[in-house]
């Protein structure tokens, strides 16, 4: 189970923004990272609602877990800027055909920046929120690397295809993967926030006492 | 006593600091998510690993965040807003 968990550990797949990015600038790591992922692409732009199982393949081949471990060495150098600035042009590319991604993209935005400014801010704390994560939860951490990998798909493949009816298709399974990926980033916040504050200080039993102490007129 | 709550509801200190920094209709709007939430007309989907006893339930872009793991008890932990706002 250990070995198992260690492997399912999350931080090795990059956040779904940052591949976007990356496939604008261009750069050879990017250039070489999405050249290995075209066919695995091709299959998620034929069929967008066969991504999970497409994604799982993906993290049972050894040649892309390699690619991924420097694709996450890149994670630190992105700003936040063209982490937002990537989801702003996903986001665009759906807007113009009507689809409305706006609240998943939000979600997937957040919770890269939360990832980005937890690394920054210590890394050694953030490995250990993750590593204590996928060692508690491994059946959770795999879903969540099976969910990242994705959703980078999913805006992969956005930016391949230009009829409407796949674009939908692929705007579908992007919103129901984005509010499963929301209750980790919650999670992930809430194990950032143990404390103090999570103290109880008012117990009530009707809706007049919680008004009062909520001070709600 | 007609208004009285089936469970018992737990106010943490995050929570209250949270909902006095809302602005007046989202007080109104989180009140009554509250009170279907106490009148069980809905549920929040369960968070990860650990915390799968804490739920989440949308209010537009703020989450409210509660748990029911004890029986006869929900613990309201916090409404978040989605820290989203694009840069």
């Amino acid at each position: 189970m250990g070995s198992q968990a260690v492997f399912a550990i999350p931080p090795s797949v990059p956040s779904p923004s940052q591949a976007v990015s990356g496939k604008l600038t261009g750069s050879r790591l990017y250039v070489a990272f999405l050249e290995f992922l075209r066919p695995w692409i091709e299959r998620v732009v034929d069929n967008p609602r066969a991504v999970e199982g497409v994604a799982q393949e993906l993290l049972g081949d050894v040649r892309f877990l390699y690619l991924l471990t420097l694709v996450s060495q890149d994670m630190v150098l992105i700003s936040e800027k063209e982490l937002s600035n990537a989801y702003r042009m996903v986001c665009e590319r759906f807007g113009k055909l009507g689809i409305d991604v706006e609240d998943s993209l939000e979600i997937m935005l957040e919770h890269d920046l939360l990832k980005l400014r937890k690394i920054k801010e210590s890394f050694t704390n953030f490995a250990s929120l993750y590593i204590d994560f996928a060692l508690k939860s491994p059946e959770d951490a795999y879903r969540y690397a099976i969910i990242l990998i994705a959703l980078l798909l999913l805006l992969i493949a956005s930016m391949e295809v230009s009829s409407r009816e796949k674009l939908e298709l692929i705007a579908n399974t992007i919103n129901r993967l984005a509010d499963e990926l929301e209750l980790y980033t919650l999670t992930f916040m809430i194990m950032l926030e143990k404390g103090e504050e999570n103290k109880v200080i008012a117990t009530v039993r009707n809706l007049e006492e919680l008004r009062r102490v909520l001070g709600v007129e | 006593m007609n208004n009285k709550f089936k469970h018992e509801l737990q106010i943490s200190k995050r929570f209250k600091k949270s909902f006095e920094s809302l602005d007046k209709e989202m007080k109104e709007r989180t009140t009554e998510k509250l009170k279907e939430l106490l009148e069980e007309h809905i549920s929040g989907k369960p968070l990860k690993g650990e915390f799968k006893g804490f739920k989440r339930i949308r209010i537009g872009k703020y989450r409210l965040i509660y748990s029911d793991a004890e029986p006869c008890k929900i613990y309201l932990y916090d409404i978040k807003l989605r820290e989203t706002a694009y840069i």
